[in-house]
Parts: structure tokens; sequence; C-alpha cells
């Protein structure tokens, strides 16, 4: 089988280096973007996903999950009450500044929590438990806040607004959005840091072994001023907010789009001046028999070579520029499948759009134009 | 009637409209049969790419009919004169239309693909064209490492890659020296007496002349018949 697409695209080298330039900064620029955004997102619901609670109570004056309202925490004992409710666990959570003694001051993201209740908090954990979290003042530590605060060891202390804490442990690989480590601690500690004494943003709740979590839910909806929901409606709603309640899904968005116009733009300039350039070759195939169709498909073959070499280099682009900008930076990258089949989607499309216009071309070709000397 | 392969009846072609209007072929009527070796000639602008264009499918004429091995072919659309010119027309330009970035054979086999022999099958048959014409040698090479005399050998068999029963020439031989343009002429004169085919020749060239079996005149648009006796 003669493939005329192949032939002329890997004949003309510089053209085919242009076409797969125009679609390798596309891909890389697409999935940089999605990657980041993804990562982003992977680290501010981390916190949802890790814990264990099944049923999540917030305050009903609570908007969205960037900034969730605060209400008396007494609600957790209430809850603690209810049939059913094998923990309650109170949630406080801020970002908050921090020094190491005679360090250097850094932001972390402190998360308070009942160390009684088996929540999968905090998770990944190097050295210490949950349980040293039972002392008042104590915080376990993710170890990324040692690139600021300089070497830390067990029984140091850190220095959080006007309260000192000890660091009982370490975590690894627990940081929030922006790469800001994670600082856990016990409800009774984070209040006393950040003077919010009985207040929480949200109470966990663990159900008793064999318990119908929905029948839960539905006795725990008896308490005033909360808003019953499940991990899954949390984790939901958490990325809905990030997406469209901030820039991050917005300039991500952007970036998806600049790519996907600057591919479309290379792509298209790529394929429609190479049929321009072969315009006599192709009046010649039609005129020694050739339908349009078996011409739109030398064109098409023409895209496809593009769009698979192209994406298959892009996403190695993208992954080793992601990996690079999470080990210089610290925050999120994640691409995950679904995102990388999309983003093949959109090459092809891509390069089906661009294909377009050259077919256009080779419809309008005048074959008379096969005599002219 | 029986061995006529092309029919031109009372063929005109227009271009543009109004004061903007070009008769370029006026009221042509002519026959080519098998084996018959045609020339039209004429000066430039006289018509002969046009009623050339014409006779291989590739424009339809303004008014008259022609009819192909029987079929009329004058009012068929696009798509069906794709189909004819496959299957029943072979062609030969003046300056070869070969693809640039195909080998030799791949030229040849393209045509045959277009025909829709792929495959193994397609690349024997374009081997054994290329080496009925001597250049069973130079099947991989690219059309740009040939001679001028070398690409119209190719082109003569492209243009044989689906059997047609009538060859199209525009000025075969215009870009070759006089050994390669003799050769050529021969190649033209050998598929039609021993193959049978029908060649219709638009050229200027008069060193081809005594391979016609007819010359026809050309002079703006309207044919002046000279005809002439093959000798031998």
């Amino acid at each position: 089988m003669v493939s005329v697409a192949r032939k002329n695209l890997f004949h003309d080298k510089t053209r085919l280096a242009m076409g797969l330039g125009g679609i390798l900064f596309a891909v890389v620029l697409m999935g940089f973007a999605v990657g980041m955004l993804f990562g982003t997102f992977r680290y501010a619901v981390e916190l949802v996903d890790r814990s264990t609670a099944q049923v999540w109570l917030v305050s009903q004056k609570t908007r969205d999950f960037l900034s969730p309202a605060p209400f008396p925490d007494e609600v957790a004992g209430q809850v603690r009450q209810v049939p059913g409710v094998a923990g309650a666990s109170k949630l406080i959570m801020a970002s908050y500044s921090a020094n190491a003694t005679g360090g250097q001051s850094s932001p972390v993201y402190l998360v308070g929590f009942d160390p009684e209740v088996e929540l999968g908090l905090p998770w990944d954990v190097a050295t210490g438990s949950a349980a040293d979290l039972r002392r008042d003042m104590t915080v376990i530590l993710d170890r990324s806040a040692l690139r600021e605060f300089g070497p830390l060891q067990v029984g140091d202390k850190i220095e959080m607004g006007d309260q000192v804490v000890e660091v009982v442990g370490f975590s690894r690989n627990a940081a929030w959005m922006l790469g800001m480590p994670y600082a856990f601690a016990s409800a009774q500690t984070a209040q006393a840091v950040l003077h919010s004494e009985g207040q929480t943003l949200a109470v966990l709740v663990q159900a008793e072994h064999g318990a119908d979590v929905a029948m839960l839910m539905e006795r725990l909806s008896a308490v005033e001023g909360v808003e019953v929901l499940t991990q899954q409606d949390v984790h939901d709603r958490s990325m809905d907010a990030w997406l469209t309640g901030t820039p991050v899904g917005y300039m991500s968005g952007a970036m998806v789009l600049i790519g996907f116009l600057v591919g479309l733009t290379v792509v298209g300039l790529t394929l429609y001046t190479a049929t321009v350039e072969r315009t006599r070759e192709y009046g010649v195939m039609k005129a020694i028999g050739a339908s349009n169709w078996d011409v739109y498909r030398v064109v098409l073959e023409q895209a496809a070579i593009l769009s698979m070499l192209g994406y298959g280099m892009g996403v190695l682009g993208a992954l080793g520029v992601g990996r690079l900008y999470a080990s210089l930076t610290g925050m999120g990258f994640a691409v995950p499948i679904l995102v990388l089949a999309g983003m093949l989607l959109a090459v092809l499309t891509m390069s089906g759009i661009a294909a377009l216009f050259a077919m256009r071309k080779v419809a309008t070709i005048d074959l008379a134009l096969v005599f002219k000397a | 009637m029986e061995d006529v392969v092309l029919w031109l009846r009372n063929v005109t072609k227009e271009y543009g409209t109004g004061r903007a209007r070009v008769l370029a072929v006026d009221d042509v009527s002519l026959e080519v049969r098998q084996g018959e070796i045609v020339l039209v000639m004429g000066p430039s602008g006289s018509g002969k790419t046009t009623l050339l264009s014409m006779m291989g499918c590739i424009l339809r004429p303004t008014d008259g009919n022609i009819w192909l091995r029987g079929t009329e072919v004058s009012a068929l659309p696009e798509g069906a004169l794709a189909h004819v010119r496959r299957r029943h027309i072979g062609f030969v330009f003046q300056s070869f239309n070969l693809l640039s970035s195909l080998s030799v054979w791949e030229n040849v086999a393209l045509a045959l693909q277009i025909g829709g022999t792929r495959g193994e099958a397609g690349a024997r048959q374009a081997k054994e064209l290329l080496e009925a014409v001597g250049l069973g040698d130079r099947l991989d090479s690219l059309p740009a490492d040939l001679s001028g005399g070398e690409k119209q050998r190719v082109s003569i068999a492209r243009a044989l890659a689906n059997s047609p029963s009538l060859l199209i020439g525009d000025e075969p031989t215009a870009n070759l020296d006089s050994e390669n343009g003799r050769r050529v002429a021969d190649m033209l004169t050998t598929l039609a007496r021993d193959q049978g085919r029908s060649v219709v020749i638009a050229t200027h060239d008069a060193r081809i002349m005594d391979v016609a079996d007819r010359v026809l005149y050309l002079v703006d648009g309207r044919l002046a018949k000279k005809p002439r006796v093959h000798q031998g």
C-alpha cells in the first residue's frame, strides 16, 4: 500500500518539524495546565479523601467550601448521642503562619481534630502517631515544612501566633494547596492557636460498624443549624468551589484554550501550505482517477500522523515539565488517564478541524492545471 | 463504428460570460478508432489543451456530446468521470507530473492502487510495467534523480497501469531531446499497434508526425482536418 500522506509528510522534514512543534507545544501547554489544575485540586480535597468519616456536618450557612462558616462545637457532643454514631470529631482548619524558633517563618495548614476518633488522620506518618496529639499544644508536621524551617527534630518547638507548640511527629507528602505543609493537631490545640474556642468548621462522624449510613444521616438531619453530607458530597462541593470560585480553573481553562488555538493554527497552516504546495500533485491524482475522498484521506492521514506523533511527544513533554514544576515548587501535578484520553480527543479534533481547510482546497482544484507545463 | 473508442459530436467549450466569454473549442466533431494514433496540432491558444481535457474527461463540454467506448460521458457527474478516467484513460503529460515524494515504482503503484489493485499485486504489476519501459533498474529512485526521458517513461508506465483503452498525451516529447523523444514516440506507437490502444497526442513537435495515423489541426478552436496516411 502506497501511503502518499506518510511519504509527503516525511519527505518535507522542515514542515514535519513545524507541524509536530505546534502539536507538541499545544499538548505540553494543555497537559501542564490540566495537570496543574488536577494536582492542585487533588491537594485541595486530599484531606476529605483521606478521611474515613462517612458523614460530614457543616453549617447551613456554608455557601461554598472555600470558606466554610463556623458553628458551635457543642454540636459534636449532640451528634455523639445519636444512635449509630461510633465517634464524632470537630474539624478546625486554617492556614497559619508558623516560626521555627530562631528560624524562618512559613505558612502551614493547621488541621485540628479529635485524636480519640479513628478518622484516618494524619496520613503517611513517618514518626510519631495520632495518639501523640492527645497531649495539649502538640503537632505532627509534614516534612516538607523542613525546607523552610530547617532541621527540626521531634521535641523541638515552633511558634504559631502567640502560642508555642511541640513537634511530636512528622508526616510525609501531606501538603495542602500551593504546597503548604499540613500541621495536624488536636481540636483543642487548633482552637487555642486560632483563638476559636467553642467553634468548629465541621463535625466528622464515624458510623458504628454495620450501621445504615443513609438512616444515620436522616437521624443526624434533626440536628439544628447543620447540613448533613456524605464524604462524596464534600469532595464534589470542594472541587466545584475551587473550580468555579477561584481563578485556578479559569486560568487553566485559558491555558488549555490557548494551547488548543495555537495547535489548531500551526497544524492548520502546516496542512494547508503542504496541500497548496502539492496542489498539482493532488490534481494529478484526481486526473488519473482518484476521487475527492481518496485525496481527503491523504490530508486526514497526514493530520492523524501529525496528531499521534505530536501527542505522544507532547504527553512526555507535559509530564516532564509537570514533574519539574512539582519538584521545584512542591505543588501538585497530576494527569489522570481520563485527562490523557481527553487530550488525545482534543488533539484529534484540532487536527480534524485543521484538515478541513486543506480538504476544501483539494475539493476546488482545477484539474486542467495538470496540462500546464 | 464498432471500433470507435472516442467520439466527439459538435463539442464546444466556452469560458466566462458576456464580454469575458472565450470560445476555446468551437463545434468540433471527430472519432478516434481502436489502435489509432491521432495528433492534434495547432498554435498556442488554439484550444488543443481544452480539447484534450474534454477527451480525457477532465472538462465537460459546454455543448455537444462525447462518447467513450459507447458510453456518453459528457454529462456525467465528477464522481462518475473519475471512475471513467481511472478505468479507461491513461495520461502522459509534458511535465511528467510524477509525485516527487514517491519512488519510481510507488508512482506507478499509486495509479494501480487508485484503480483498485493494492498490496503485493500492485507492487508486482508496477515493477513489471517499469521493466517493460526499461526502468527495471531505477525502481527505488526518486523522480528528482531521473533524466527527462526516464521520467517520461515512468509517466507512460503509470498511464498504462490500469490498462486503458485511450491514452492522452499532452506534448509528451516537448521536454525531451531527440533520442528520448524518438524513444517515447516509438513506445506510443507500439502501444497502439501491438496492444490496440488509441492514442491522442497534442503536440508542436514535428519530429513525431511520422507516427500518426491522422493529424488534426486546430485553429481558433475549430478543426481543420488534414488526413494523413500512416506509412507503415
